[in-house]
C-alpha cells in the first residue's frame, strides 16, 4: 500500500502511459523524460509542495542547460 | 500492500483488560462473530483510532474520547485505553500503538481536555522519530481515504449521494475517491506547473524590462503579473473559506439529518402554540359576545308576555294611526272646497260636506293632539319591548355558547397533543438544534457570498490573462537582452502545464471507464435480480443500476444501495494505488440470504484481506464456511462476560 517505489507501480505506470499517450499525439516537441521525471516527483506521496516546486524547477533547468 | 497481522486492545469499550486478535497474512477472510452490544462496532473503532486518534460514532461523528474507555474498569478508578496494530506493509514489519491516558495531576477525567493521546510507531524494529511516524502513517492510509477501508452500513448509505451533483457530502466522498485512484498526482503536477508558468512569465517580463525595446511591455507585463499574484491569493482564499463552509454544511447537514425527527417535533410544537394561542384569541373575543348576550338573558323568561304586550300596542298603535290619518283627510277636505274624495275621486256632496264637519267639531283640535302623544308612546313601548325580546333569543345564545364550547374542546386536544410532544422532547437540548438550523441557513449564505467571489475573481483572472497574452504576443516579436533564453523556458514550462492540465481530463475519463466496467463486473455476480444487466457512471463517481432493456432504475431499496455501494468498494479497490484490508462491520443487516452469499463468494476478489464483524443471524457461521472454503482464515467470537466486558476468542463450534 504505497507508491514509494513509482517506477514498478502500477498505478505510476498507468499515469504514465496517459500523460505519455496525450504527449505524443499533441505534445511530440515536449521530452518524454523530463514529462516523466516531473510526474515520478508528484507521486512520492510523502513530498511537499516546497519540495515539488524546486524539484519540478531544477528537472526544467536541467533540461534546458542541457539543450542549450 | 497494508496487511494486519493482530489488533491488541486495552480497556478499549467493552474489551477490559488486554485482548489480542490474530488475523492471517493469507489472502482470505476473517469473520468475527459478535451480537448487538458485543462491540463490533468498537473493534472497528480500535483500528481507527489506531491510525487517525479518533473513535466514530452514529452519523460517522467524532466520539469523545472520555467515553470509549472500559466502563468496569473506569468505576474501579482505572481510566485510558490503549491500541496496538501489528501490520506488514511492502515488506517492512511495523508496530503501531496509541494510548490514551489521563493527564498528569488528573486523577478522575471529566472529560476529553483531561487525556493526552500518544503514540509510536515502530518500523523494522526501529522507533519512528514523530515527524517520520507522521509521514509513514500518512503514506500508508492518509485518513481521507480511510473510508474505503473502515467501514459499516451507515457509511456505505452515504453513497447515494454521489448520484446527486449537488450535495456536498457528495463532493466530498467524489474526492475521495479521486485521491484513493491517484488523480491528485496528476492534479498535483499541473498545480506545481502553473506555479512554474507565472514564474517563468514573470522572470520573462523582468529580463524584457531591462532591454530599451522591450521595456514598455515588460512594465506592463510585470504590473499584470503583480496583479495576477493579488488575484490569485484572493481567488485561493476564496476557494479556501468555501471548500471550508462546504465541509461545514455537509457535517451541520448529517448533523440536521440525525436530528430531523427531533426538529420535526419542534416544529410540530411551535405550530401547536400559535394554533393554541389563535384559539385561545377566538374563545375570548366570543366569550365577551356571550357574556354582553347573557345580559339580557333573563327577558327569555318574559318571553311570551313581551310578545303579547307588544302585538296588543302593536294594535292599538294601528287604530290611533288610522284615527289620525282619517282626521287629517277629512280636514283636507274641509279647508278645499273644490277638492275631490281622494279615495273614489269623486265630488264631495253638500251633505257630506255637513257631516265632515261635524265629525271634525267633535273631535276637536285637543282631541287630535293628545292621540299624536298616545301614538308616540306606544311606538316608544313597542321599541323597548323588541329590544328586550332580542335580548331574548335563545338561538343565538346557543350558538356563541357553541363557539365558546367548540374552542374550548379544540384548546384542549391541541394542548393535549402538545404536553404529548413536549414529554417526547423533555431532554432535548433545544437551544443546540435551534443553533445548527441557523448556522446552516448562514452557512448557504455563506457559500453564496464566496462562490459570487470565487466567480468574480476568475471573471478578473482571465481578463487578467487575456490582456497578458496580448502583449505577451507584441512581445514576442521583439527580441533583446537576455529575453531569448527566458522565453523558450516559459514556453517549455507552458507546454507542460497544458499537457498536465489535459492529462488530468483524460485520466478522470479513462479512470470512471475502468470503475465502471469493474462495478459492472461485481454487481453482476452479487445481484440477484437477472434483469438488471449493469451500473452507469457519473462525473462524481455515482453509480446508476441499468435495466437489460437499456433504462435507468430510477429508485433503489437500501439493499440494493448497499450493494451497488460495495460494488464501487471492490473496483476503486481494484484500481487504487493503494491497497490495504477492508474491515467492514455489518455489512448483512439489510441484505437477503441470497445476496448475502453473493457477496461473501465475491469478498475475497476485492481485496487480499477481508475483516467481517457480523452477528449469527446477519452471516450464519455454516454459511459462511460453505462460501468461502479455503478462502475463510479464521473466525472469532466476542464473548459476554457482563453488560461492560467483551472477550475476544477463537470461535471452536
Amino acid at each position: 500500500m504505497t507508491n514509494a517505489k513509482p517506477k514498478s507501480d502500477d498505478q505510476f505506470q498507468s499515469l504514465l502511459d496517459t500523460v505519455e499517450r496525450l504527449r505524443k499525439e499533441k505534445f511530440p516537441q515536449l521530452d518524454a523524460a523530463l514529462v516523466r521525471e516531473i510526474l515520478r516527483l508528484h507521486s512520492d506521496a510523502g513530498a511537499i509542495d516546497a519540495e515539488l516546486a524546486r524539484g519540478a524547477e531544477q528537472a526544467v533547468e536541467r533540461f534546458l542547460n542541457k539543450g542549450a | 500492500m497494508l496487511q494486519l497481522k493482530a489488533i491488541h486492545v486495552e480497556d478499549f469499550g467493552p474489551f477490559k483488560g488486554h485482548q489480542t486478535i490474530k488475523l492471517s497474512l493469507q489472502d482470505g477472510v476473517t469473520v468475527i462473530y459478535g451480537e448487538n452490544m458485543r462491540g463490533k462496532t468498537s473493534l472497528l473503532n480500535a483500528v481507527r483510532f489506531a491510525f487517525f486518534g479518533k473513535v466514530l460514532g452514529r452519523g460517522t461523528k467524532s466520539m469523545s474520547l472520555h467515553k470509549v474507555g472500559n466502563w468496569e474498569q473506569a468505576a474501579r478508578g482505572k481510566f485510558g485505553f490503549q491500541v496496538q496494530l501489528e501490520f506488514r506493509d511492502e515488506e517492512s514489519e511495523y508496530k503501531l500503538s496509541r494510548s490514551c491516558q489521563p493527564r498528569k495531576g488528573v486523577s478522575t477525567p471529566a472529560g476529553d481536555d483531561d487525556y493526552s493521546v500518544d503514540y509510536f510507531v515502530e518500523k523494522d524494529g526501529d522507533v519512528l522519530g514523530p515527524q517520520q511516524a507522521e509521514a509513514e502513517l500518512k503514506r500508508i492510509l492518509p485518513e481521507q481515504i480511510s473510508r474505503f477501508f473502515l467501514f459499516d452500513g451507515e457509511l456505505l448509505q452515504e453513497y447515494e449521494d454521489l448520484l446527486s451533483s449537488e450535495t456536498d457530502m457528495g463532493r466530498r466522498i467524489s474526492e475521495s475517491i479521486e485521491r484513493i485512484l491517484g488523480v491528485p498526482v496528476l492534479t498535483s503536477a499541473r498545480t506545481t506547473l502553473l506555479r512554474l508558468k507565472e514564474k517563468s512569465e514573470h522572470r520573462e517580463a523582468t529580463a524584457a524590462q531591462g532591454d530599451q525595446k522591450t521595456r514598455e511591455f515588460g512594465n506592463q507585463l510585470a504590473d499584470l503579473h503583480a496583479q495576477r499574484k493579488v488575484l490569485n491569493e484572493e481567488l485561493q482564499r476564496l476557494e479556501r473559506e468555501l471548500e471550508n463552509s462546504r465541509s461545514q454544511k455537509a457535517s451541520l447537514e448529517e448533523a440536521m439529518k440525525k436530528k430531523e425527527r427531533v426538529a420535526a417535533l419542534l416544529d410540530k410544537r411551535d405550530t401547536l402554540d400559535r394554533l393554541m394561542k389563535e384559539i385561545d384569541l377566538r374563545r375570548s373575543a366570543k366569550q365577551l359576545e356571550l357574556q354582553q348576550a347573557m345580559a339580557g338573558a333573563w327577558c327569555a323568561v318574559l318571553a311570551e308576555p313581551i310578545r303579547a304586550a307588544t302585538k296588543a300596542l302593536r294594535d292599538s298603535a294601528l287604530v290611533l294611526q288610522t284615527e289620525l290619518m282619517r282626521a287629517d283627510v277629512l280636514r283636507d277636505l274641509q279647508a278645499n272646497a273644490a277638492s275631490d274624495c281622494p279615495a273614489c275621486l269623486q265630488k264631495v256632496s253638500a251633505d257630506a260636506r255637513k257631516r265632515i264637519e261635524a265629525s271634525l267639531q267633535g273631535a276637536g283640535d285637543k282631541g287630535q293632539a293628545e292621540k299624536r302623544r298616545d301614538l308616540s308612546a306606544i311606538q316608544r313601548k313597542i321599541a323597548a319591548l323588541e329590544q328586550h325580546a332580542a335580548g331574548a333569543r335563545s338561538d343565538v345564545l346557543r350558538i356563541l355558547w357553541d363557539a365558546v364550547e367548540e374552542a374550548a374542546v379544540d384548546f384542549a386536544a391541541k394542548k393535549g397533543e402538545r404536553d404529548e410532544i413536549a414529554k417526547q422532547l423533555e431532554n432535548v437540548d433545544e437551544d443546540s438544534l435551534r443553533k445548527t438550523k441557523a448556522d446552516f441557513e448562514s452557512t448557504i449564505r455563506l457559500i453564496d457570498v464566496f462562490e459570487k467571489g470565487v466567480a468574480k475573481t476568475r471573471e478578473s483572472l482571465e481578463q487578467n490573462k487575456s490582456d497578458a497574452e496580448n502583449i505577451q504576443k507584441r512581445l514576442d516579436k521583439l527580441a533583446g537582452g537576455n529575453i531569448g533564453a527566458e522565453r523558450k523556458r516559459r514556453e517549455l514550462v507552458t507546454e507542460l502545464h497544458r499537457l498536465f492540465d489535459e492529462s488530468v481530463g483524460a485520466y478522470r475519463e479513462q479512470l470512471r471507464k475502468r470503475v465502471e466496467a469493474d462495478a459492472t463486473r461485481l454487481f453482476k455476480a452479487l445481484t440477484t435480480e437477472s434483469e438488471y444487466s449493469a451500473l452507469r457512471i457519473n462525473d462524481s463517481y455515482g453509480l446508476t443500476i441499468v435495466h437489460q432493456d437499456g433504462s435507468d432504475i430510477p429508485v433503489r431499496s437500501a439493499g440494493a444501495e448497499h450493494v451497488v455501494a460495495l460494488c464501487l468498494m471492490g473496483a476503486l479497490q481494484n484500481n487504487a494505488p493503494l491497497r490495504g484490508p477492508i474491515v467492514i462491520d455489518s455489512p448483512f443487516g439489510r441484505l437477503d440470504r441470497g445476496h448475502t452469499k453473493n457477496i461473501i463468494r465475491a469478498l475475497p476478489t476485492m481485496t487480499k484481506q477481508v475483516v467481517l464483524l457480523v452477528y449469527d443471524d446477519e452471516l450464519p457461521p455454516d454459511l459462511a464456511r460453505n462460501e468461502l472454503k479455503s478462502k475463510l482464515r479464521g473466525e472469532w467470537r466476542l464473548e459476554r462476560r457482563s453488560a461492560r466486558h467483551t472477550e475476544l476468542v477463537p470461535r471452536k463450534d
